[in-house]
Formats: structure tokens, C-alpha cells, sequence
């Protein structure tokens, strides 16, 4: 089910009437209740691959309990080898086999060795990056004593499935989620209109930026060839936006509508486009996955010690599995590349955490550096997010270097009216930079702050563009 | 007592201001949304105002050439004080929708006014009305049409409609309301204005509609069972007025399309319409008047308004 979609309209208050008016008696039947809604949720899109999820919760749920019964170190790891093995291994099948298939076969034909790749005619399961990094960093907490594995069955699979974050994340740690649904919950009111705040938010940035960015950038990135300079380097920066609103959208929904059933998600983006260094930006982009490469991945590889190879090492680790989690292409391996280049000058010369506060703190506007800090980080992450959406290698080569020709300070021939729309969104973010999400602080009149939900409502509805899938479900 | 100490119950005080200002909220939205739609609902989508008008007790029927080349303010004009039950609703949908079949049949037959003795029903009809996708076997209950408007319809007279709204939302075009290229009438005619001044740009056009008409005759077949439908369909609109066939003048490359896909059908017409003794005028037999189309087969508003009048005057004389 998609969150910009009138299944959902109905979808999320019959949910929220049944868990606070029927279901509200018994924590356990608020749970029973958000893990059946949630699979309803799941299998509205196709709920043959339910299946997964409901093993992939039955292994972990017995893997954590394993674990910690276990006395001896090497059974402990024997249980987390096995939840590794299966969520590993589902993401292996449906994600990553016809990849390695197809390259093993050029590689064997390069030999001089003609191999037929053997592929599998199967679907990408939504949202099985996002549900099975959640449910390993549970089984990888529990090893790690820094969680204690949980009996409450019906909880642990709500967990796993919680609607709002399934198929797009933020991918959640067990040790900030988990508990949430042994807590009674009592309805907060500032926090349920908060959450509708978010929502809305997420489907302006979704619906009227992401969607209309969209047609553009499909229409420019299928016929590079037919488009002036300025009008590819219009595009990318489409792209970006597009990239932005329909991801960082997406989580301010899921986010939002957590906050409705009382639970907590972590915040997934912090307003990334006013980052003044590389670094910050990745402090600010998709906060969720970061951060779990950087506690499951980057640290125990020895994270930012050792001498400088090491550190080379390991940044360009992380940022090309990073990569490759988007998808099995060239592609996201080159994108994850090319941020690491980016960020290993910073970490070098140990200017990683230079800008750990929001850009101009305290004020209104920012300086000329901050501008000019701001305008070239933005610039790089637009290369890059070339890579990120080119089919190929060489289709993004291409873009670039059309893109950098004279033409480039001509006028373009494309559509840009949605530049008015990312004005707007960027006028809004810049004001509410120092909060959580863009409408979280709003006039304290009940008049204006009515008028301005309802035209954001109406501005959905007369600019938004036709629905289209969010871009995130097939990671 | 219990019931007031649970927090989380309706007496909770946050939970009732909750609920109170978001039902408040979402009132004011649908009727902000119904005023729109109340001005602007013709601007917006091609088909919502055929949902938001009385039940209709003459009817125009066909598809988008009938939706844009007959207009029913000249027939309620020209027939005014006569004996037919007026005024005259144009129910054309496009190809998409307003083929020949039991479905459109059963909307029809909801939108007419079920006391009308006397109405006038004209079936603008063209091949591709009585087409089918080669996969889909008719008598198996498979149409393509099926789930569009207005066969998934529950409601066809309803101001404001919400049903047409949550089940064809994806048929709105919100931004047009700025543009204001095309308006659907409370009437059902779809004028269609500011078309392009460039005859390059017809030509584009009508290039692209041969390119379509030629795509389906690959992909479609006539349809044995639509032309039972167009029979049946005849038989049951006489129940409530005189019936009259009709093919509207379209280019000769389209029709030459048309004859290849279907080569009888100008005879299978004439002998459905003898059959239930109705009247069929053929607007594309060589004696006849063109009339200029902006892309090959669809009548602009002025040659409209000179076909409709032809039509009426074709009618009069068969009374």
C-alpha cells in the first residue's frame, strides 16, 4: 500500500480508531492489533512475500533467545552466524544472485570461457533491505549484551513489521524500537498533531516535489542526447530534489504516523542540502543507514583508528557497501565511490566534524563561505547522484561530460517550473532547519497555522503530479 | 469511574481535542474541495460533470467524437417545443470507456429518467466502439473498459459526487483550472478551446491518431458479442424514445483505417438499424459534407456546432 494513495487515506484513521478505542485495553492486543495491520499493509502489495518476513522474524526472534541462553561464546556465534545467514542470504537470492551470476559469466567470457549466466526470474520483495538490517542489528545487540533478547512474541514481530518504517525505512535499531512496545502507550496529543504536520510535510515533498521532478528527469535522463548542457544540469539537479523529496517524504510519513500510535522513530534526514562539507551531509542524509554501517560495519573494521591506509580502507568499504545496498549495479558501486573520494580528504586532515552544528547557527541568513561551503558540497553530491540514476556507467560518463559543454550557460529547454516548487521547499526547510521536519514549528494562530495546512492540501492537489512509486521501495 | 481514570479513553481530554479539531480540519477541506469542484469541476476532468447532473431523459451516446463533435445546447435548441422529451444530455465517454457492451449498457440505462416516453437517443458509433482486445473473450466477462468510468459507477447523479472523486482520481487534472484548454458542460459536450493556430501541429496530430488506429487493427478484433450488445442496446433505448445511428464524418486516412479493420461495417449497421426500424445516417458516404477535424477524427467546436445542426436536420427529415 502506498502512503500517497486513497487505500491509505482509509487505511491509517481505521488503524488509529481501532488501536485507540478498541484494541487499547491490553498492550499485547494493541500489538496483535499493529502486527496485523501491518502485514495487511505489506500484502495489499503482494502477500506471497509475507512469507519472508514472517521467517525472517521466526529466525531472529529464536536466534536472540539462542544467544542469550548460550554460555559459551562460539554456540552465541553460531546462532548470530544463522541469522546472518538468513537475512543475508534472502537479500543474497532476491537482490544480489542474477547480479553475480551475469558478472561471473562476462568474467568467465573474458577468460575466454563462454558461460550462459544463470539467472532468476523473481521479484524484488519492497522493503527487504530496510526490514532485514532491522531485524540483524536485533540478533547483532543481543550478541553483543547490549540488548536483552525479548519472549513477547507478538511484540517482536510488530517490530519487524511496524507498518509506518516496513518497506522504506527508517531502518529502526531494535534497541530504540523495541521497547517501545512493551511501554504502555498513552495518546499525546502534541505529539499525534505533530505527526499530522510531518505527514503533510512528507506529501508535499513527495507529491508536489518528487513527483513533478520526476517527469522531467525521466523524460531528460531516457534522451540525454536531445538536451542542451543546461538543460542535463537542470535535470540532475531535478534528480537531486527528486531523490530528496520522495525518500526523506517517505520517512516524514512513516515518521509522522508512528508519532500518531505514540512510538518514536529516529529522524532519517536533517535537511542534507544545506550541508557545508561532505561529511555533514552524510550526517544528514538518510541518518538511519548511515549510522548502521557506521556501528555494524565501520567500527568493527576499526572505524576511523589506525594509520591512514586503514582509514582509506575502511571509508571506501563502507561507502561502496553502502552503495551496493541501493542495488546491484555498477552504478550505486561507482555513486558509493565517489562520496568516499569525497569524504576521505575531510577525514585525512580530520575536517570530518568541522560542521557538527546546523549552517548558520543563531542566524538568518548565512555567510558568503557558507554559501559558497553549501553551493559546492551541493554541486558534488549532484555528480554523484548522476551515477545514482544513469542506467550505466557509461550513459552517467556521458551525461557528465554533456553536461559540461559550452551550452551549459544557455537557456534550458526543459520544464522548470518545479523550480518554483523546490524555492519554496528550500525557503520553508531553511527556516525550520534548526527542528526536526519542515512544518514542526508553525505560527502560534490557530488562523494562519489552519490556512497554511490548507495550502499545503490544496497545493497538493493542484500542482501534484501523477502518482508514482516511491523510489526507495525498490531498495 | 474506571472509564475515566483510562487515559486513553474518548473522555481523555487530549484525545476528544484531537479528534474534534481534525474532523473540524477535514470538513472544512471537503467543503473547500466541494466548492471547487461545484466551479471548477469542468475545468478539471473530462468526465465528473456527467456524474453531478440529473438523470437525463434524451441522451447522446458514443465516444470521444461524440463527447467533442455534438454538441446538445444546438439539439435542445432546435427541437425546442417539439414532441421529443428534452433537453438532451451528452453521455460520450472516449474509446477508452464508451464501447458497446454490457457495461456501458447498464449506465446508460441508470442515467436515463425512467418516466421518459419520448426521448431521443442518438448512438454515435464507429468501429472501434464495437472492437475488442484480442485477449479478451466478451463472453467470458472480459473487457477492457471494465473498472473506468462510468462503469464503476455506483452513483451517475450525485452533486457533489465523492464517489467519482476517490474511485478516478487519477482522471483529475487539477493544474488545468489555471489553463482552461477544455471545459465538459453540465450538458456532457466537452469544448474543447485554444487549439493551436499551427497546421503543422494538426498534422503531428492526425500523424499520431493513424499511428493508434493502426496499432489496435494488430491488436483488436470485432467484437461478435459488442454487436449483440449494440442490438440489444437499441431494443431497450426504443422502451423509452426513438433511437437514431449515427456515423460522424471523420478524415478519409482514418477511415480508410477503419474500413480495413472493420470492411462491413456500414452494411452491419444499416442491418442492425432496419432490424429495429431506426434510422442510421452514415456522415462519411462520398455525397456528404466534410467537416474539419483538428486531428483527424474529432470535429472542432465550429464544425461541431454545423454537424450537430446537419444531424438535427437529417433527424427532422426522417420523423
Amino acid at each position: 500500500m502506498l502512503f500517497n494513495s486513497f487505500e491509505y487515506l482509509l487505511f491509517l484513521p481505521t488503524v488509529f480508531l481501532l488501536y485507540w478505542f478498541v484494541f487499547n485495553k491490553h498492550i499485547k492486543w494493541q500489538n496483535l492489533l499493529l502486527l496485523v495491520v501491518s502485514y495487511v499493509f505489506y500484502g495489499w502489495w503482494d502477500w506471497r512475500f509475507l512469507s519472508l518476513i514472517v521467517f525472517s522474524s521466526f529466525v531472529d526472534y529464536f536466534c536472540g533467545l539462542a544467544i542469550e541462553k548460550a554460555e559459551q561464546t562460539k554456540i552465541k556465534k553460531r546462532w548470530l552466524s544463522l541469522s546472518m545467514l538468513v537475512n543475508l542470504g534472502f537479500l543474497g537470492v532476491f537482490k544480489y544472485f542474477n547480479f553475480f551470476s551475469s558478472e561471473l559469466a562476462i568474467a568467465c567470457s573474458a577468460l575466454g570461457y563462454i558461460v550462459d549466466a544463470l539467472t532468476l526470474d523473481i521479484v524484488l520483495p519492497v522493503g527487504i533491505s530496510f526490514y532485514t538490517f532491522q531485524t540483524m542489528s536485533y540478533t547483532i545487540d543481543v550478541y553483543r549484551s547490549k540488548l536483552k533478547p525479548t519472549k513477547d512474541i507478538f511484540a517482536f514481530f510488530a517490530f519487524v513489521s511496524f507498518f509506518p518504517q516496513l518497506v522504506a525505512g527508517p531502518i529502526e535499531r531494535a534497541s530504540n524500537l523495541l521497547p517501545q512496545f512493551y511501554k504502555k502507550r498513552r495518546f499525546n496529543y502534541n505529539q499525534a498533531t505533530d505527526g499530522l504536520r510531518q505527514i503533510l510535510w512528507g506529501l508535499f515533498k513527495k507529491i508536489v516535489i518528487a513527483d513533478n521532478c520526476a517527469i522531467i528527469v525521466n523524460q531528460v535522463f531516457d534522451n540525454q542526447a536531445d538536451y542542451s548542457s543546461s538543460s542535463l544540469f537542470i535535470a540532475a539537479v531535478f534528480f537531486a530534489f527528486q531523490i530528496y523529496g520522495d525518500f526523506s517524504g517517505y520517512s516524514d510519513i512513516a515518521i509522522g504516523t508512528a508519532r500518531l500510535f505514540s512510538f518514536n522513530l529516529m529522524q532519517n534526514f536533517a535537511f542534507p542540502y544545506f550541508s557545508r562539507d561532505i561529511a555533514e551531509f552524510w550526517r544528514r542524509w538518510h541518518i538511519s543507514l548511515s549510522t548502521w554501517f557506521r556501528d555494524y560495519l565501520y567500527i568493527p573494521l576499526g572505524g576511523s583508528h589506525g594509520g591512514i591506509w586503514m582509514k582509506v580502507r575502511n571509508t571506501f568499504i563502507i561507502f561502496i557497501v553502502s552503495g551496493f545496498w541501493h542495488g546491484a549495479r555498477w552504478t550505486f558501486i561507482v555513486w558509493g565511490a565517489l562520496n568516499a573520494i569525497y569524504f576521505l580528504p575531510l577525514l585525512l586532515r580530520n575536517k570530518n566534524r568541522t560542521n557538527l552544528n546546523v549552517a548558520a547557527e543563531g542566524q538568518i541568513l548565512v555567510t558568503f563561505k557558507e554559501a559558497v561551503q553549501i553551493l559546492t558540497t551541493f554541486l558534488l553530491t549532484i555528480l554523484a547522484w548522476v551515477f545514482f540514476r544513469a542506467a550505466t556507467i557509461t550513459d552517467a560518463m556521458s551525461y557528465i561530460y554533456s553536461m559540461l559543454s559550452k551550452s551549459l550557460f544557455t537557456l534550458p529547454n526543459i520544464d522548470v517550473k518545479p523550480l518554483a516548487f523546490i524555492a519554496i521547499l528550500l525557503v520553508v526547510e531553511w527556516l525550520q532547519r534548526h527542528n526536526q521536519h519542515g512544518l514542526e514549528k508553525v505560527s502560534k494562530s490557530l488562523f494562519i497555522r489552519w490556512s497554511t495546512y490548507l495550502l499545503i492540501i490544496f497545493s497538493i492537489i493542484l500542482f501534484g503530479a501523477q502518482s508514482q512509486s516511491f523510489i526507495y521501495f525498490q531498495f | 469511574m474506571e472509564r475515566s481514570l483510562n487515559p486513553l479513553f474518548i473522555s481523555n481530554f487530549n484525545m476528544k481535542t484531537f479528534l474534534i479539531k481534525s474532523l473540524s480540519f477535514f470538513l472544512i477541506i471537503i467543503l473547500l474541495l466541494t466548492l471547487f469542484l461545484h466551479h471548477y469541476g469542468g475545468y478539471v476532468d473530462y468526465f465528473y460533470n456527467k456524474f453531478t447532473t440529473p438523470k437525463a431523459s434524451s441522451m447522446i451516446i458514443g465516444d470521444s467524437r461524440a463527447l467533442q463533435g455534438l454538441q446538445p445546447a444546438i439539439i435542445n435548441e432546435y427541437y425546442n417545443n417539439s414532441k421529443f422529451d428534452l433537453p438532451i444530455f451528452n453521455y460520450s465517454f472516449t474509446i477508452s470507456q464508451g464501447l458497446i457492451g454490457s457495461h456501458y449498457r447498464k449506465s446508460i440505462l441508470k442515467k436515463i429518467d425512467a418516466n421518459t416516453k419520448k426521448g431521443l437517443f442518438i448512438i454515435a458509433i464507429n468501429p472501434w466502439m464495437l472492437g475488442s482486445k484480442k485477449e479478451n473473450n466478451n463472453y467470458k466477462g472480459e473487457f477492457k473498459e471494465s473498472g473506468t468510468p462510468p462503469h464503476n459507477m455506483n452513483f451517475i447523479s450525485m452533486n457533489p459526487n465523492f464517489e467519482y472523486l476517490l474511485k478516478n482520481y487519477n482522471y483529475f487534472h487539477f493544474k488545468a483550472v489555471f489553463r482552461k484548454k477544455s471545459f465538459l458542460h453540465k450538458d456532457g459536450w466537452l469544448e474543447e478551446n485554444n487549439l493551436p493556430k499551427d497546421s503543422l501541429v494538426f498534422k503531428d496530430w492526425k500523424k499520431n491518431q493513424i499511428n493508434m488506429f493502426t496499432g489496435f487493427i494488430k491488436g483488436y478484433k470485432v467484437s461478435e458479442f459488442r454487436k449483440k450488445s449494440l442490438d440489444t442496446l437499441i431494443k431497450d433505448l426504443k422502451k423509452y424514445g426513438q433511437v437514431y445511428l449515427v456515423s460522424t464524418p471523420i478524415d478519409k486516412d482514418i477511415l480508410e483505417i477503419e474500413n480495413r479493420f472493420y470492411p462491413d461495417f456500414d452494411k452491419d449497421m444499416d442491418a442492425v438499424s432496419k432490424l429495429n426500424s431506426v434510422a442510421y445516417f452514415n456522415f462519411n458516404k462520398a455525397n456528404n459534407q466534410s467537416y474539419a477535424t483538428y486531428d483527424g477524427h474529432h470535429i472542432d467546436k465550429f464544425g461541431g456546432k454545423l454537424f450537430t445542426k446537419a444531424l438535427c436536420d437529417s433527424i427532422m427529415k426522417s420523423l
